[in-house]
């Protein structure tokens, strides 16, 4: 069944079914990943799938239910089940369904990309295993190299009038190293994401993956103490990702942040400034609206140390009684909404990383940290992750550093940050940092 | 979902262009949850997860596709593109299907669908209430409970017909304990290949005040001291250290790729004699139970290490070819968008001879690790790193003050040499494992065991 019909289908009968209102989600696409392991494809897959999402007034409560199979069958399955989710529901909130407004237009949809042949991609690919491999002789294997892309389409309907889509596409490779040396063995890896093809630069992205591994080579332990440290891009954009939660309006009225009630207050560094763009130009997360169809801002979301605004979605904004942020998201069609960022970043200065390493002088370059899903308190903002990176002496990044332990508090790591650096740089997930410059941590290794 | 005729048409079609093996595997899988926060009802889902998957092999590469589409047509289409994506000539054929035969080994008294939501409601309640009231310390609250009901058909070329009905349901109580400036959580979450009789064995308000005194505790302890030390982990979820640090790299997924460093050790000794570890897919009602595999192969109890011995790998039917070795009913996906790969099921190290009283009296100085977090491993390297949530001091053979913040990190490989005693308490707990094939359930599990000269992370130097 086309998603028209089933959308107008789906509302149909949801209003014979006593439904105040409602809302259809529709989310779906075509995906194409290709693996090559020595030149040959190892995994190839295509897809095509899809999924809507229901919500719906009913009693003065607010049901869900999602379904990936779009016939009569199915229609009548989630309007039963939302109907009885909606029974149980206590949420007392009166439900908000968007009537609509003004969307930019963003250019998401990249012909070059969309005009890219299997070979062409299956080449690329191909190239940058061989630009790892011929990287060092200490490349023992490229023991992942992945492209993928997708190309997708999202679509909301409702009975408060409600109807706009948007086309997207989007790539990504991903390489990663295994080297050896003298029995020593590390691994490391890179990815490029974005919608132009043009610019994936495969050789580049095989030399990058491969040196993250080989530079490894020969890493030891330090000894325990309290260190001054530099975390590369990467690495905070990671952690920062890991305690977002705490910056949305959900988690706080929640009590499940420590952001909640401090608006207005200094809770970091006068150098940290934080800004969530849902209208990035080339962002991961760039889109015209939400996902519930509140048009996309780019908001200050922290200006020099001082907590401006938490992300709200309809709902848990009207429950403080100010306007959606654009940040109501599901994290796919069986999702429903919760508040969560766009393109979500610490801004960055003019001090570039080996500046950093001259003001800090003697310290330790963490560039990697693994375990943040088990390791991390994303409530209390505690952490306590393994690392691996490099010394930095003499104000120089020098030899590397492996099982160490770093441990602190994401909020307290804001509040000690001395100084950011220039290279922003996004995870995929949308969350973005440079790299930078914290006194004064604790780390465990011999 | 299927019949027949269809998938005999499907699977010939992908083999239409070349190839050696092909595989359609068909879900309808409802799905319903309940969470709780704060003793309200916060969220209440239902949904129906509907598609196929569709592999070529040709080798040891391998073709994947998938679809929401089931219709002959539609999955015609999809074999199709599979198909193009394969470099040959069409030789292969498909087999009649001879439907697979097995005694159920999950069996359900209970179906999900059988009490109303209001019944799991008032469940949810009574934990959450029954945790604020076990001390004015808790702050919040999130209860859960989610049950899930999978039809699978699984057939191939080889003439392979198999279906299977996977019922699973679990019960989620989490707590925060809170101070003013700090904040502390405890969580249980048990479940089982079963469905609501799994509230006839657990006891909802028992785990509430269990879950409510983990983080309670924690709110007062001080930070836990960094280095190297003897460390006692108890039994039950305890054994993620095993999952993560030696299952992943016990899996062909790594194994064939020689990208682990157990690849090549077969009959090797790999851990201390006091190691005996299993992956059984065939316990009774077992969270990551399966009367088939996502290939439609009997699951099987698969002996991984037999006193510190390294016996076998855990293998799918892709990498067996790649490794010359039978699949061991092991491979599994999280759904129809993934391929299936080798997987753990319920993976443990069994039980030994020590009480847990010896263990712990027979260590002079150490940390006690109660309650473990996830974790994670690089599967090249072995390297690991998981949190203890409720961890205490050990001090001249007795439990001391608690401790928070410690992680645990370390090479798998070093830590199965390290371990020195095996307690006599065999326990399973139940978690989610990400993997490239998805997430799917898996039990981990342990008796309490010790390890000598493990790197404990934390605050306190």
């Amino acid at each position: 069944m086309e998603i028209r019909e089933f959308q107008r289908l789906v509302i149909d009968k949801a209003k014979k079914a006593g439904f105040d209102d409602c809302e259809i989600y529709y989310q779906g696409g075509d995906s194409f990943q290709v693996l090559v392991n020595g030149g040959e494809i190892e995994h190839y897959e295509t897809s095509s799938s899809s999924g809507a999402s229901f919500r719906g007034i009913i009693n003065d409560k607010v049901g869900f239910a999602y379904t990936e199979r779009l016939d009569e069958n199915a229609a009548d399955f989630i309007i039963k089940a939302a109907a009885e989710n909606a029974a149980i529901a206590e949420d007392d909130e009166e439900c908000i369904l968007f009537g609509g407004g003004e969307y930019e237009d963003l250019p998401l949809y990249n012909d070059r990309l969309a005009a890219a042949g299997t070979e062409e991609k299956i080449n690329k690919i191909t190239v940058a295993e061989k630009a790892a491999l011929d990287y060092s002789d200490s490349v023992r294997a490229a023991d992942r190299c992945i492209y993928a892309d997708e190309d997708s389409q999202v679509s909301i309907m409702n009975t408060k009038g409600l109807d706009a889509g948007f086309k997207s596409n989007s790539m990504a490779a991903f390489v990663s190293v295994i080297a050896e040396k003298d029995g020593d063995i590390k691994t490391g890896g890179d990815f490029f994401a974005g919608n132009d093809f043009d610019k994936f630069d495969a050789v580049k992205l095989g030399e990058d993956s491969a040196s993250e591994a080989v530079n490894m080579l020969g890493a030891e332990s330090v000894k325990s103490g309290v260190y001054d440290v530099i975390i590369k891009n990467t690495a905070m954009s990671s952690i920062f990702s890991t305690f977002s939660g705490s910056f949305t309006g959900e988690q706080a009225y929640k009590g499940l942040s420590m952001l909640e009630g401090k608006e207005g207050q200094k809770i970091a560094a006068d150098c940290v400034t934080i800004r969530d763009d849902g209208l990035l130009e080339g962002g991961y997360s760039t889109m015209p609206f939400d996902g519930e169809g509140v048009p996309c801002k780019n908001k200050e979301v922290m200006k020099d140390g001082v907590l401006k605004t938490l992300l709200y979605d309809l709902k848990y904004a009207a429950k403080k009684g100010i306007e959606s942020t654009g940040n109501g998201f599901r994290s796919g069609y069986r999702s429903p909404i919760a508040c969560s960022y766009t393109n979500f970043y610490i801004c960055p200065s003019k001090t570039s990383l080996e500046e950093l390493a001259e003001h800090v002088g003697c310290g330790i370059y963490i560039t990697n940290v693994e375990g943040l899903h088990a390791g991390a308190n994303p409530v209390s903002g505690d952490f306590s992750l393994s690392a691996e990176g490099f010394l930095i002496e003499n104000g120089r990044i020098t030899s590397p550093v492996e099982q160490i332990t770093v441990a602190s508090n994401f909020f307290r790591l804001l509040e000690n940050i001395a100084e950011v650096g220039s290279d922003l740089r996004f995870s995929m997930d949308g969350a973005g940092s440079p790299a930078v410059y914290v006194k004064n941590v604790s780390i465990s290794g011999l | 979902m299927i019949n027949e005729r269809t998938a005999g048409l499907t699977i010939e079609k992908a083999l239409s262009k070349g190839g050696d093996f092909a595989e359609i595997f068909c879900e309808n899988t409802v799905r319903n949850s309940i969470s709780m926060v704060n003793s309200k009802v916060d969220s209440s889902l239902s949904g129906i997860d509907y598609g196929a998957g569709i592999r070529v092999f040709n080798g040891e590469n391998a073709v994947y596709v998938y679809t929401n589409d089931l219709s002959e047509k539609g999955l015609l289409k999809t074999a199709e593109t599979a198909a193009e994506a394969v470099k040959g000539e069409g030789k292969a054929g498909c087999r009649a299907f001879v439907p697979s035969k097995y005694d159920n080994i999950n069996k359900i008294k209970v179906m999900p669908d059988e009490k109303s939501r209001l019944w799991k409601r008032d469940i949810l309640k009574e934990a959450s209430d029954t945790a604020f009231a076990y001390d004015d310390a808790i702050t919040q609250t999130r209860s859960g409970f989610a049950d899930s009901v999978q039809d699978v058909l699984i057939a191939n070329s080889e003439g392979l017909w198999a279906e299977d009905r996977r019922v699973r349901s679990r019960f989620t109580i989490e707590t925060v304990a809170g101070n003013g400036s700090e904040k502390q959580s405890g969580r249980l979450s048990p479940g089982g290949s079963e469905g609501l009789e799994l509230f006839d064995r657990i006891d909802v308000k028992q785990l509430a005040k269990d879950a409510a005194k983990t983080a309670v505790t924690m709110l007062s302890a001080k930070e836990c001291p960094s280095g190297k030390m003897t460390v006692v982990i108890d039994n039950g979820f305890g054994g993620v250290i095993f999952h993560e640090a030696c299952g992943h790299s016990l899996e062909a997924t790594a194994v064939a790729r020689n990208a682990s460093v157990f690849a090549g050790r077969l009959g090797e000794k790999i851990a201390s004699d006091v190691v005996t570890a299993i992956d059984d897919g065939t316990i009774p009602n077992g969270w990551g139970s399966l009367n088939v595999d996502d290939e439609g192969n009997p699951t099987r109890r698969n002996v991984l290490i037999e006193n510190g011995i390294l016996k076998g790998y855990m293998i799918d039917k892709l990498n067996g070819r790649r490794m010359g070795m039978e699949a061991t009913g092991s491979s599994r996906r999280e759904s129809y968008k993934y391929a299936p790969t080798s997987r753990m099921t319920n993976t443990f190290i069994a039980a030994g001879e020590s009480t847990p009283e010896e263990i712990i009296a027979n260590t002079e100085f150490g940390l006690y690790a109660k309650q473990m977090g996830g974790g994670s491993v690089e599967p090249a390297t072995g390297v690991f790193n998981f949190a203890v949530l409720e961890g205490y001091i050990i001090r001249n053979g007795k439990i001391c003050e608690p401790v928070r913040g410690a992680t645990l990190i370390g090479k798998g490989s070093e830590v199965l040499l390290n371990i020195d005693l095996v307690g006599n308490n065999l326990m399973r707990a139940q978690g989610m494992c990400g993997s490239i094939s998805g997430s799917i359930h898996a039990d981990v599990g342990q008796p309490m065991i010790r390890v000598q000269n493990m790197t404990v992370g934390g605050r306190s130097v």
